[in-house]
């Protein structure tokens, strides 16, 4: 049962530290959810996807459905890619603790 | 250390003549053989000329007359071989996968079964299971080319030294005494110039 | 204690140096992520939703202060000041750097720990009763069993690539506080002739998303047996286990397919074979571990400040009530320090906290400390003279909580907070529930009441077993909880129930309280307990308490 596209970030975590990282517009990768770049175009996704299996810097990249925010930012849909957004609700040590 | 010419195609196709000596190689890269056997003592070309016969568990051995290899997967039951061991010089486990540990205990069931010739793990090992593999019983392990490339010899020498920090060995858990003949010898003789076959 | 010898050192060393070793070749990209995961995995190294998760073990649970301290430091030196203790006496860290694991392993080597084969498809750290060695119910201390076996398991050739993970754990006590029937191998000792021990021997329980209660595959099994029998049990899961399905290949589901009969009869084979290969170093080895055992000296003193104090301190008195248990040395007495504060972490502990335990232990403990499964931390020997000044000490610290065993001594998995496998949040639902008991200002009057939450099916969090187990769902990218009543972990152990529809996140504090309501309306006096109360009554009026719209309260 193939499931529609749907818009997503390519989202994976640092080697180094396991931080929670986005692809941006520049190709680069970002450790910003709101720079993070929506991807609109499924093969575009794909290909990206791929790419960044073949890198050693991050970890278990996938992509992980969005929507634009009021601002135009990727804003997670799913309760599980927000928390990694933001980071753990008992402290504030994660994402949440630096911005 | 003694380098077939590898000429793998010839080994695996089945059925090859046993040729009766080795040849000695011109260039002594291991590396350049397609088959790689991992010993205590680093990469060598693989000694055995002899074909490997494919055990399916069904007509028990009409091909073997004399010393011969048998290819196992790691599904095979040790019980149905044990008949067979004393006509058997190398037995080799396939490792299909590096988080299939099937063949660890396979091997392990063939040396409590009082099996004594060689034992070979053969395929998706990493260097880092090295010492689990003498551990269990074989006396060496049979990477491909590739592998060998990706887990350069140093670090299957990192993990030769699979008599320490054992902590079975400090259990007394055997089968030491039923360890393989072939690997003892290899253990204070220099490597033999010739295969190790039945005559 | 149990202490390392030079041989357990120098393998605890050599482990580092080959995992240094190994995360060098990760970072340097001769390892790929594929081939390095295992190998991180077996030195407990997890990737989780944020970071990084370094799981430690705490072979059966027991520490001493030294090495409590050396966890504070770690907190501090490498992660966020805190650790998390886990229903599996293990202490997670969740925030350390890929790079400086190796400095951390090496520090939790200089006080004889390790994080090897806390993780991956390998026998897991052998968990025990945390009484062991103080209950005073008990036949024999767990813990040379659970060290032998430890040693046994550790580095086991043959078993680092199973089909699944491997949990044993053992018990000494008819009181089975271990939760052994949920484990794949559950160990318990048993009186076999006058004076002679031997083990029950039970396999294939667990929990997660298929809860079953172990099978016995030897009623008595002679003590010197112990080794042979259970390599036999891993050789016969090792080779017919299932390696086609993930979900399917736990030792329980081989030996659900094949029979308790014919799974025995492949075991039984196999050790007339094993029982050759050990020449009795086991048992020489299993000796000295004893004598590493013995019982502290005891102090020969009066009790009479604990009296006073009781007749005095009515604070006192309420933990004393819910947070000692009986000692088998009269004197003395087992004291648990709940590290679930009403509105904390259920298991988080930071490193201060740490430090408090760690000089309690030392001044008044015979510096031992035991991790119990209920995520709490326990002083196995105080005598009760000191239980006083141990209660003023951990109240000044914050850590004086006493609602042991009470409602809000709840145990949660991290849950979607942290975990990658989570499909809902458990954390916030423990600090809701615990807020509320407090609130409600009566959980000492509920009594006896276990609360178990797991973020998935997985159950790490026991649920299964939980009197009111609360596991979370993912329902569309919301999070969405389902409720189970009546499990029971103990020797009386029986799996939950599920009451009818899932809740919404904030349904599930309202709905526990409803339970709560109906329970002290049903039971016939205060001294039945919420478990009793329901195996008595049974499902109906719960469910109605938790659905009142719904017209028909059948199925779901
Ligand atoms: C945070 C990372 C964790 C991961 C990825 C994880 C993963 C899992 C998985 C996949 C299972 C199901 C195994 C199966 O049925 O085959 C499981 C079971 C279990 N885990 Fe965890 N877990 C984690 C944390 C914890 C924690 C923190 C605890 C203790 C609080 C814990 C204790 C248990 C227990 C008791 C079980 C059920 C017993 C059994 O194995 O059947 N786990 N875990
Ligand atoms: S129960 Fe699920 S969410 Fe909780 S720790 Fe285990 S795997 Fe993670």
């Amino acid at each position: 049962m193939a499931r529609a596209f749907r818009p997503c970030v390519l989202t994976a975590n640092d080697l180094f530290d396991g931080a929670v990282v986005y692809l941006d517009p520049d190709g680069a990768w970002t450790r910003r959810p709101g720079a993070a770049r929506l991807l609109e175009d499924e093969a575009e996704a794909n290909r990206r996807l791929a790419a960044a299996a073949r890198e050693d810097a991050i970890v278990d990249p996938y992509l992980a459905e969005a929507v634009p925010a009021s601002d135009g930012r990727p804003k997670a849909v799913h309760v599980r890619e927000a928390l990694r957004a933001t980071g753990p609700s008992n402290y504030d040590h994660g994402k949440q603790a630096g911005s | 250390m003694g380098s077939g010419e590898a000429n793998p195609e010839a080994q695996r196709a089945a059925p090859a003549p046993a040729r009766p000596a080795q040849t000695r190689a011109s260039a002594g890269n291991a590396l350049e053989s397609a088959r790689i056997l991992v010993r205590d003592t680093g990469f060598e070309d693989d000694d055995w000329q002899g074909e490997f016969i494919r055990w399916t568990g069904a007509d028990p051995f009409p091909a073997l007359s004399s010393a011969a290899a048998l290819d196992l997967e790691n599904t095979a039951q040790a019980e149905d071989i044990a008949p067979a061991f004393g006509r058997i010089a190398l037995i080799r486990i396939a490792f299909p996968s590096h988080t299939d540990g099937r063949g660890f205990s396979l091997a392990r069931h063939l040396r409590l079964l009082g099996y004594r010739g060689r034992l070979r793990a053969a395929g998706r090992i990493l260097a880092d299971q090295y010492a689990m593999a003498r551990r269990s019983g074989f006396d060496e392990v049979e990477i491909d080319r590739a592998l060998a490339e990706q887990q350069p010899e140093e670090q299957w020498l990192f993990r030769a030294d699979w008599r320490s920090h054992d902590y079975q060995k400090r259990l007394g858990r055997r089968p030491r005494r039923a360890l393989s003949v072939a690997a003892h010898r290899r253990d204070t003789e220099a490597p033999p110039a010739a295969p190790r076959q039945a005559p | 204690m149990y202490r390392y010898d030079s041989f357990d050192r120098d393998f605890v060393r050599n482990r580092v140096a080959q995992f240094r070793q190994q995360v060098e070749r990760r970072i340097d990209g001769s390892l790929t992520e594929e081939e390095f995961k295992p190998l991180r995995l077996m030195n407990g190294l997890y990737l989780q939703l944020h970071a990084y998760m370094l799981r430690v073990a705490i072979p059966y649970g027991t520490l001493d202060s030294r090495q409590m301290r050396r966890l504070a430091h770690i907190a501090e030196r490498w992660d966020k000041g805190y650790g998390h203790f886990t229903t599996r006496q293990n202490v997670q860290f969740n925030w350390p750097r890929l790079k400086d694991v190796p400095d951390i392993l090496d520090a939790l080597a200089d006080v004889e720990m390790h994080a090897i084969q806390t993780s991956g498809n390998c026998v897991r750290n052998v968990t025990a009763d945390h009484f062991a060695g103080a209950a005073a119910d008990e036949i024999a201390d767990p813990r040379p069993t659970a060290e032998l076996l430890r040693q046994w398991s550790t580095d086991h050739p043959e078993f680092a690539f199973l089909p699944r993970k491997f949990k044993i754990a053992v018990s000494g006590s008819p009181v089975d506080r271990a939760v052994t029937r949920a484990h794949d191998i559950g160990i318990r000792i048993v009186r076999i002739a006058d004076g002679e021990l031997g083990y029950e021997v039970a396999v294939g329980g667990g929990l997660g998303r298929t809860p079953v209660i172990g099978s016995v595959i030897r009623k008595c099994l002679p003590e010197a047996d112990l080794l042979p029998y259970v390599e036999s049990v891993l050789q016969v899961y090792n080779a017919i286990g299932r390696r086609d399905n993930k979900f399917k290949a736990r030792i329980k589901f081989t030996v659900g397919e094949h029979g308790i009969e014919a799974f025995r009869d492949r075991v039984e084979e196999r050790f007339r074979l094993q029982r050759k290969a050990f020449g009795g170093a086991d048992r020489a080895l299993l000796e000295r571990i004893r004598a590493m055992f013995a019982a502290p000296a005891y102090v020969q003193a009066p009790t009479g400040g604990f009296d006073a104090a009781l007749a005095r301190d009515p604070v006192f008195r309420s933990f004393v009530d819910t947070n000692l248990h009986p000692h088998r040395n009269p004197d003395y007495a087992i004291v648990t320090v709940s590290l679930k504060a009403h509105g904390a972490t259920p298991g988080d502990a930071t490193a201060d906290q740490m430090r408090v335990i760690a000089d309690l232990a030392e001044r008044y403990g015979h510096d031992e400390i035991r991790i119990s499964h209920e995520q709490n931390c326990v002083l196995p020997h105080v005598h009760r003279r000191d239980v006083p000044a141990v209660h003023a000490a951990l109240r000044e610290a914050g850590l004086a909580t006493a609602n042991v065993g009470l409602a809000s001594d709840i145990i949660a998995c991290p849950g979607l907070d942290y975990c990658n496998l989570a499909t809902a949040r458990s954390i916030p639902i423990a600090q809701g529930i615990a807020r509320r008991m407090k609130e409600r200002g009566d959980e000492r009057e509920v009594g006896d009441l276990k609360i178990r939450i797991s973020g998935c099916v997985n159950a790490c969090g026991h649920h299964h077993v939980g009197h009111i187990g609360i596991l979370g769902l993912d329902r569309a990218g919301v999070e969405n909880y389902q409720i189970t009543l009546g499990g029971d972990g103990t020797d009386t152990a029986a799996l939950g129930e599920r009451t009818g529809p899932a809740f919404p996140a904030e349904d599930v504090v309202p709905a526990v309280d409803r339970l709560i309501d109906t329970y002290l309306e049903l039971r016939s006096d205060d001294d039945e307990a919420f478990l009793a109360t329901y195996r008595r009554v049974g499902m109906q009026p719960f469910k109605a308490a938790l659905y009142p719209d719904s017209a028909s309260t059948a199925g779901s």
